[in-house]
């Protein structure tokens, strides 16, 4: 009688296990690399709307900034300085429509500004902390909970 | 064992070939996944790995900007004080960078970096030398180190000490340039030689000068723009030559003089004041000539002879001898009389005006003056009292030279007063009662209203006196008339023989062409023309609040260079006081001034100049410690609604004096000012804030 060839149960539960094996790691990977992906997606996102702002102070200058951080700044001039009200947490899809990208619109904004005087130097410490403002793809994929951008601005006369 | 479920059966060749196609498929397929996934991988971490290049690299951009914000302002603080180590540097445009210290970046970028970092800032700045501009849009070249130039910041950031230790290049480096301007606030002048070059602040060497006062002058009614006793002007001035400011009226020179009236103050009786003394104080004429002013002393006489002849007759009728021959008496009276009578004309020269005119010889004067005045017109009818060029008092002439306070053909006014009398030795040979009765109706004063005046007594007959006068005059070449006297420059120490005038200098133009001060336009006399020069402008007046140049809250003036306003200028409010910090002026390009607020100097080093070429300066205020220049247009004034201290110079084309609200004015010229040694020029520097090129150069490993 002709012996019939086959697997033995034990080749097949050994090649279904590293089958798994390298299909899991795979996929490990690609959700990881995914995950990574999104991640610095949106955060690169998140850096240029932290961003925005202290090149905007940056230009208004020390008295400006004074008036704004005691909320006296008048900021209805225009549409960019409307989404950067002091102290506060400003949901970037509330800015006038057109303003950022519509991932952006997923991102809330806060902008603290301080006193950071220190070695004859009078000046602020600006402070911008981006996080995700709602259960979006955003929140999904990024990992940090804030993305914080920090910068001082200087008295000049 | 044997398998329980054992593959389906098959040919053998046949079945060994399909096990082998779907292996190699399973495994081809596993393969591919795996290279994809790992590409994928790969690409995902480059992108994770570039976002946090990106994170790095603006964190490193906030930390050189941080740098940027405290190198930009430790620059513009060494630029606000023109003496600081900095602002030297760029007024002498050194080659070698000038190093600007980071302790605040260096502290606060701690906050910005990971703990792990070690990060090390430093900043310099250069001067873009080819950028340098030091004459205007027409070829006419700045004063001095004046210029327009660019200057360059630079921001290096390591992150780690080490790799600076190791000569790495920067991680990060932000290199920026900004506008920067000398100018000259204060250049030196001798007050005795005209300047070589034109320098735009060239006002500030002047206590006082009015460009078109001859033609003010004769304009206004009486000339009281420099004679007038409701709004008086003191000019005070002390100190050595190097501290004291010119005084200039304009348009004089060539016959084309002003005149002030002395006040007594000025007048020393021994002649050291602004009055001369008169070089022969008594003159003395025979009788003869005295019967040529008093024909009548012949009538007096005559009756005299007569009674003597009666006298005579009536003797010899009763004596039986013949009558005395009348020829013959006559002629012995007379001889007599020439023998013992004369007359002495007694000079003096009195002031134009004075206080008080108390007492009947001082009305009397006062009359006079009144009487003479009456006779001209224009400014020579005006005997109010006149400014005060040279303060209270004659120390600044007895300290400084006057032609180096004064410029210009400006006169000292006063009375030259001739009394006239006759005075005889007694002789027992005449009556003393007739020669007492002569002397007494010959008293005068020597005008040729004399008349008029009732002064001379009864043997005075107005026009015989006044021929007579004329005919001594002549004979002696001598001025027997009493007259107002304007021909005298206004200093001391001047005598009756030729009164030396004062210098008139010359101006130099734009183009650097010396000029008269009189010529207008563009090619003439021109202040602060250099537009480019000017630290900040605005168009108007309420954005000096918002650059800070005017500081309500403190109550300051924050002055570094010349601000300009396109529009009409306002200073501060009625009773508000400001005081004055660093140096400078604010300038109402196209309309007037306006100073409400007092002014005073926040220290001794401190000035400002207001300055207006086409509109007017309106102060009402009561102390001003500022320069009021309304300068450049032709119609410039300078009006005082109180009675006002002003401290600075003041420059316009018309004074107008009549204008002014009654009481003192007082002018008090401020060393400061003043330079007469060109190493102590006084330069400001202005440092642009607007970015003019800005590179950024990052992660560089």
């Amino acid at each position: 009688m002709m012996r019939r060839r086959g697997f033995s149960l034990i080749e097949i539960l050994i090649a279904c296990f590293l089958l798994a094996v390298v299909l899991l790691t795979l996929l490990w990977m690609n959700r990881h690399s995914h995950l990574s992906s999104m991640d610095a997606y949106y955060e690169g996102i998140a850096m240029s709307v932290a961003r925005e702002p202290l090149e905007i102070f940056r230009g208004m200058g020390y008295a400006w900034l004074d008036l704004y951080r005691q909320g006296k700044a008048d900021l209805t001039g225009s549409p960019l300085l409307k989404a950067c009200p002091p102290g506060e947490w400003f949901d970037l899809a509330e800015a006038e429509p057109g303003l950022y990208p519509a991932e952006a619109c997923d991102l809330k904004r806060r902008i603290t500004v301080a006193p950071a005087d220190a070695e004859g130097i009078k000046g602020f410490a600006i402070t911008v902390e981006i996080a995700p403002s709602r259960q979006t793809r955003v929140d999904t994929w990024l990992s940090r909970d804030f993305v914080t951008l920090k910068s001082y601005v200087t008295e000049k006369k | 064992m044997r398998c329980l479920f054992p593959i389906r059966p098959s040919p053998p060749m046949a079945g060994r070939a399909r096990h082998g196609i779907v292996s190699s498929i399973v495994v081809l397929v596993i393969v591919v996944l795996t290279i994809l996934i790992v590409q994928f991988h790969h690409m995902s971490r480059q992108s994770q790995s570039a976002t946090l290049g990106l994170e790095q690299r603006e964190v490193a951009h906030q930390m050189v900007e941080l740098g940027m914000e405290e190198a930009f302002t430790r620059l513009q603080r060494e630029t606000l004080d023109g003496k600081s180590a900095g602002a030297n540097w760029l007024i002498r445009r050194e080659a070698r960078p000038f190093p600007l210290p980071l302790p605040y970046a260096s502290k606060k970028i701690l906050d910005l970096c990971r703990s792990s970092q070690d990060p090390v800032i430093e900043a310099d700045a250069t001067i873009v030398m080819s950028d340098f501009r030091n004459v205007d849009s027409r070829g006419n070249k700045y004063y001095g180190s004046e210029g327009v130039g660019s200057v360059k910041l630079s921001v290096r950031l390591w992150i780690t000490s080490a790799a600076k230790a190791k000569g790495r290049p920067p991680y990060a480096e932000l290199i920026r340039m900004h506008d920067y301007k000398v100018v000259a606030v204060r250049t030196a002048r001798d007050n005795g030689t005209e300047r070589a070059v034109y320098a735009q602040n060239f006002p500030l060497d002047y206590a006082l000068l009015v460009r078109k006062g001859f033609e003010e002058f004769n304009n206004t009614p009486f000339g009281r723009n420099l004679n007038n006793n409701q709004a008086r002007l003191v000019i005070k001035q002390s100190g050595s030559p190097d501290t004291m400011g010119k005084v200039v009226i304009g348009g004089t020179g060539s016959d084309k003089f002003v005149f002030l009236n002395v006040h007594e103050k000025f007048w020393k009786e021994d002649g050291t004041g602004l009055v001369p003394k008169p070089s022969t104080p008594t003159f003395k004429v025979t009788f003869d000539d005295c019967l040529i002013l008093f024909p009548k002393i012949k009538d007096m006489i005559d009756q005299k002879i007569d009674q003597i002849m009666t006298q005579l007759d009536q003797q010899s009728s009763s004596d039986l001898m013949p009558p005395p021959d009348r020829a013959t008496i006559e002629q012995q009276i007379y001889q007599v009389l020439r023998q013992s009578l004369y007359g002495i004309f007694t000079f003096r020269h009195l002031p134009a005006v004075r206080d008080d005119y108390n007492g009947p010889d001082l009305q009397e004067e006062r009359r006079i003056i009144n009487l003479i005045a009456a006779r001209e017109d224009g400014p020579g009818a005006n005997i109010e009292r006149g400014i005060e060029l040279i303060g209270p008092d004659l120390d600044a002439f007895r300290t400084c030279p006057p032609d180096q306070l004064l410029e210009g053909d400006i006169r000292s006014r006063f009375l030259k007063r001739v009394d006239f009398h006759m005075d005889g030795t007694p002789n027992d040979k005449i009556d003393a009662a007739m020669i007492e009765d002569i002397k007494k109706k010959t008293s005068i004063y020597c005008v040729e209203t004399t008349v008029d005046t009732g002064a001379g007594g009864a043997l005075a007959d107005r026009q015989k006196l006044v021929e007579g006068l004329r005919t001594l005059s002549s004979k002696y070449s001598k001025d027997f008339f009493s007259r107002l006297i304007a021909s005298y420059p206004y200093k001391i120490g001047v005598t009756e023989s030729t009164p030396p005038g004062f210098r008139t200098l010359n101006h130099r133009n734009l183009a650097g062409a010396a000029i008269p001060l009189e010529t207008s336009g563009e090619s003439g006399v021109q202040p602060f023309f250099h537009v480019n020069l000017r630290g900040k402008r605005m168009e108007t007046s309420d954005l000096l609040e918002q650059v800070d140049i005017i500081d309500p809250d403190k109550g300051t003036i924050n002055l570094n260079g010349y601000a300009d306003v396109q529009g009409d200028v306002t200073i501060g409010q009625a009773g508000q006081t400001l005081k004055i910090n660093g140096q400078g002026g604010i300038f109402s390009a196209k309309g007037s001034i306006t100073i409400n607020a007092n002014l005073e100097k926040g220290s001794d080093e401190a000035f400002c100049v207001f300055f207006t070429r086409l509109g007017n300066i309106t102060v009402n205020a009561e102390r001003v410690e500022a320069s009021l220049v309304a300068l450049g247009g032709g119609t410039g004034r300078i009006i005082f609604t109180k009675p006002v201290t002003v401290k600075g110079a003041v420059v316009t084309e018309f004074l107008s004096l009549a204008n002014w609200a009654a009481g003192q004015h007082t002018f008090i010229y401020d060393p400061i000012l003043k330079s007469r040694n060109p190493s102590t020029d006084l330069y400001v520097v202005n440092l642009g804030l607007p970015i003019t090129f800005q590179r950024l150069v990052d992660g560089r490993l």
